[in-house]
């Protein structure tokens, strides 16, 4: 069976993104009033797989071993339809 | 003849790129990219560099910055030519002075190497050799456009230089191109760093005299 | 404060420091004091093992960057290790490395005109590998340094500590010069830069301990931003031209702490900082966290009481953050305040002097005396193997990925001995970073000579006259005897090989405690030389150019057994390093110089990995013209002070008569299509594939 995942991968928070800095300044500075800024990636594929247990965990480890740098990095996973 | 090297934070090849201006014989000088008085040169030149460094895309900070109006409105009023290098070709992608966008290589990394370049007949270079070789330094350098677009700047002698072996998946091979009315030009090659004499050689010098011949004759 | 195991583990001192400080300060430290101490008597930021040696045996002025001078420009330039964050993180690690040795140039009031690095790793296009070459990539090119040389070599026992020695480059006019010594009590602190968060806490402390798995890493890594950087280093030029400037330093390991007391130390002041005025990225941060925080990309200045205002407008030009952090004081009291409150107060000289450790312990190592013979029949298979060794092969996939020629100054590119860039009239620079595990492993104290005779080798092909030298010292841990001779052996031959040659080591970095699951790295010096050419117009080739022209050994002709040649390196006998006659070799480095500067010699390539035969290929591949040799020195012995020279048959009277004294040897001549070696027919293209072995397909 087919289960469609999409992961999100961001700078974990005790880690200083200077690319989302940096953004987040330049859009202050053309008067956005935004904050909290992050910058991330995000990846969609679909994993084949007997059950939606067994492809959840196949995509977590995907996620932790492949997609993300955990030194660096944290993710959200979820299951899309 | 007077030329502005524009200043983005982050710009790289200022200084070499007014070396070689002045070497070419124009009178040079620096504009900050927050001011606007861009008005009374005849060339205006974004060099290379990693303008914010190019985070969110290359050139997609820097083409909010203030002088981008002056570039727009220089253009639009055709005051002399635009030339933007490298770094300055995707501000001016990103500006929409330019058709087209660049991508990331497709060798997926950084490449810094001397590429052979065919120069086309165009009324911008048309006095030059029709071989050059200049040197290429560039992640983003792959330049992509729909197929109309392709074929209109085929049509209508827009494609400046092609990469003789296309290093970075560029669409037919595209390194330099200028507007439909010729007065903004882009291009990915580095002529500033093959224009001194203890260069590997002078072919950027050609073309930056090639373009000074050019404005002269769009002056008369 | 009982002071238990755990409780010195927190703040990684052992007892008799802790009983030191406790006598300094005739009480107690409080809990502020013990994180100062943690980090000021680190090994790497108090050089514990290390300090009382290089004092003793290199004279360096206490700068940022060690210096030399080309008329009236001063050539600012220091390699430095990140190697401990390459292990955890090797991209942040590698670029966070760039970042830091570019800020210890521009402290110097110089621009940054190059970046070299000598890289050391398990193997090619594994991980690591791949992630630090990105890592310097990435920054280097945007903030528009050229990274024109450096190396990489290859030994397993990197495999969980690699090293990455970077070296910086910048130049100064002499009436710009900028010291890292604070004057003036009163005058201001100011910290310039980016804000400051929790990056890199025990940053300090972590690189004096072993990568230990069981302790969690991940805090430590900090993460580089070139475009704060290039602004950083765009601002600083402007503000080392202002008079009101005194000192500069930049902000690296320890931070704020480490480099505003070194400043004022170093002039013989004390210093009041005020942590509340510090910009911070997190607001949950304690004092000894703004104290000790190795955020990058942020510097200290002294600057003239009343006069900061000139320095803010520069600072908000470049967006970068301008805060007044301290004071300069009479003295010699450190005093922290925060929150309105005195958090620490202690003697300046005790915080920035940490005790010494050094030892000095030799050794005797063998030297082999017995010629060595090549006694097979042929030399294709060795020579092709030692092409394709990762440690000789081309590195084009790698230097391709930096950008070697932003601002225009570049020379000669990448892939030849030395790079070379240009300074002023007819004047370049020509720069080489090497280092040679091999050699140092099995005679540090002779190893390392050989290893500085090939830098300075490499900058004489070059058309250079060597100026300066710069080593990073990147060893196991020291409070093992045998590391700690090592050290020793390593810093004692150091200083006889320079002054042998009569250069100054001008400045460096010690790398301790490269070490973890029981694997040592070899001892790994690594030397940086900066050389003067006279004229650019006037380089040697570095590859053969004319069919017709003689092929030429200057240097020694029959050596004795290496033990360290790589062509041997599975061979199981017992390693020992040649006796060299080191007077005989500085007077061939000399000699080539001037026979260079006379235009006697077309072409030239020093000898190194792999011996004659090897740098014979290499001359061959780069222009694919055929040589023929016939000779019976050994053709992969390696020996100091060597080098294959192209000569022109007009030049060759005056060629030989200029040698008089130097050992020569006409090997042949450049013809044909092939590589003959003593009438053994190689093709060139088998050459050529083998060396370009890691290169992409075209």
């Amino acid at each position: 069976m087919k289960f469609r995942f999409s992961i999100k991968v961001k700078m974990a928070p005790h880690i200083f993104d200077p690319q989302a800095s940096t953004i987040e300044k330049s859009l202050k500075k053309m008067s956005y009033p935004v904050g909290d800024f992050a910058v991330g990636k995000v990846f969609d594929f679909s994993i084949e797989a007997p059950s939606e247990e067994c492809a959840r965990s196949i995509a977590k480890e995907i996620a932790e071993k492949v997609l993300s740098n955990p030194v660096l990095e944290t993710f959200v996973l979820e299951r899309e339809e | 003849m007077k030329a502005a090297v524009i200043i983005f934070p982050g710009t790289n090849c200022d200084r070499e790129t007014r070396k070689a201006l002045e070497l070419s014989g124009f009178q040079v000088d620096y504009v900050w990219h927050e001011w606007d008085s861009i008005n009374k040169y005849n060339l205006v030149v974004l060099p290379g560099g990693f303008s914010y460094g190019d985070y969110l895309r290359p050139g997609a900070i820097a083409r909010f910055s203030p002088v981008m109006k002056s570039v727009e409105k220089y253009t639009i009023e055709k005051q002399g030519i635009i030339l933007g290098i490298c770094n300055g070709f995707q501000i001016l992608l990103e500006a929409g002075l330019l058709p087209g966008a660049m991508m990331k290589n497709d060798v997926g990394h950084f490449i810094c190497k001397t590429v052979k370049l065919n120069v086309e007949p165009t009324k911008v270079f048309y006095k030059t050799k029709r071989e050059v070789e200049l040197y290429i330094a560039h992640s983003d350098g792959k330049y992509v456009a729909d197929p109309k677009t392709v074929e209109e700047l085929e049509k209508n002698g827009q494609i400046l230089m092609k990469y003789v072996d296309n290093p970075n998946g560029s669409v037919h091979s595209i390194a330099s191109i200028a507007n439909v009315t010729f007065n903004v030009i882009g291009m990915m090659p580095h002529p500033e760093r093959s224009s001194m004499k203890y260069h590997k050689n002078l072919d950027g010098l050609e073309i930056f005299n090639a373009l000074k011949e050019y404005i002269h004759a769009c002056d008369r | 404060m009982r002071v238990t195991d755990e409780f010195l583990r927190k703040f990684s001192m052992n007892l008799h420091e802790y009983e030191i400080i406790v006598e300094g300060l005739s009480r107690e430290p409080n809990e502020t004091e013990l994180y100062i101490f943690s980090a000021m008597w680190s090994e790497h930021c108090g050089y514990k093992h290390s300090r009382r040696l290089l004092k003793e045996y290199f004279k360096i002025a206490d700068e940022n960057a060690g210096l030399v001078w080309i008329d009236n420009l001063g050539i600012a330039f220091k390699v430095e290790s990140h190697n401990h964050p390459c292990a955890v993180e090797p991209f942040q690690g590698a670029a966070t490395g760039v970042g830091g040795i570019i800020r210890d140039v521009i402290a110097m009031g110089a621009r940054p005109i190059a970046l070299l690095d000598s890289l050391h790793f398990a193997e090619p296009l594994s991980y690591t590998y791949e992630e630090v070459i990105s890592g310097i990539s990435t920054y280097g090119n945007s903030i528009g340094v050229p990274t024109i040389g450096g190396e990489v070599r290859f030994d397993p026992r990197y495999s969980k500590n690699p090293l990455v020695n970077v070296m910086a480059v910048g130049v100064v006019k002499r009436e710009e010069l900028r010291s890292a010594r604070a004057r003036g009590g009163g005058n201001v602190v100011v910290l310039i830069g980016a804000k400051t968060g929790k990056d890199g806490l025990h940053g300090a402390s972590f690189a004096s301990r072993q990568i230990d798995k069981n302790l969690n890493d991940r805090p430590s890594v900090q993460v580089g931003d070139p475009f704060t950087e290039k602004r950083l280093i765009e601002a600083m030029l402007e503000i080392v031209k202002l008079k009101s400037v005194i000192a500069v330093q930049d902000m690296g390991a320890a931070g704020i702490l480490s480099s505003t007391t070194e400043m004022a130390e170093r002039g013989g002041f004390g210093l009041d900082l005020y942590l509340d005025r510090v910009p911070l990225r997190e607001n949950d941060m304690e004092p000894w966290e703004i104290l000790l925080s190795e955020s990058q990309e942020r510097m200290a200045l002294v600057v003239e009481k009343g006069a900061t205002a000139d320095v803010k407008a520069i600072a908000n030009k470049w967006d970068l953050e301008f805060a007044e952090i301290g004071t300069i004081t009479a003295g010699d009291l450190f005093r922290v305040f925060a929150n309105g409150k005195m958090i620490a107060s202690l003697p300046l000289s005790l915080v920035v002097k940490a005790p010494d450790f050094s030892r000095e312990i030799s050794s005797v190592y063998e030297s082999s005396k017995e010629i060595s013979k090549w006694t097979d029949h042929k030399i294709e298979g060795t020579l092709v193997n030692l092409l394709s060794d990762p440690t000789i092969a081309s590195k084009r996939s790698v230097y391709e990925k930096y950008d070697y020629t932003v601002g225009g100054l570049t020379v000669r590119e990448p892939g030849a001995d030395a790079a070379v860039l240009y300074l002023e009239d007819k004047k370049g620079i020509s720069l080489s970073l090497n280092g040679n595990a091999r050699y140092t492993e099995v005679n540090p104290r002779e190893g390392i000579k050989a290893v500085l005779m090939e830098v300075c080798s490499n900058v004489i092909t070059a058309g250079g006259e060597p100026l300066g030298v710069t080593d990073c010292m990147n060893f196991g841990n020291p409070e093992r005897e045998e590391i700690a001779t090592q050290f020793y052996e390593s810093v004692r031959g150091l200083s006889e090989g320079c002054e042998l040659l009569g250069i100054p080591v001008t400045g460096g970095n010690v790398s301790f405690y490269n070490e973890s699951e029981g694997v040592q790295i070899p001892p790994t010096p690594v030397i940086g030389v900066v050389g003067e050419v006279e004229d650019i117009q006037k380089i040697p080739f570095p590859y053969f150019k004319f069919d017709g022209d003689f092929v030429y050994l200057i240097g020694k002709h029959y050596v004795a057994r290496n033990g360290a040649s790589l062509y041997s390196k599975d061979h199981k006998n017992h390693k020992a390093f040649p006796e060299v006659d080191w007077n005989e070799c500085a007077k061939v480095l000399d000699k080539v110089h001037k026979l260079i500067k006379e235009g006697l010699i077309l072409s030239i390539h020093d000898v190194s990995d792999g011996g004659i035969a090897v740098s014979c290929a290499e001359m061959v591949i780069q222009s694919m013209k055929g040589v023929r040799i016939s000779t019976d020195c050994h053709p992969f012995e390696e020996y100091p002070a060597r080098f294959i020279a192209e000569v022109q048959v007009d030049k060759i009277e005056k060629f030989e008569k200029m040698l008089e004294d130097i050992e020569f040897t006409r090997l042949g001549t450049v013809e044909g299509n092939d590589f003959v070696w003593n009438n053994e027919v190689i093709d060139l293209s088998i050459l050529k594939n083998a060396f370009e072995i890691f290169e992409e397909p075209k």
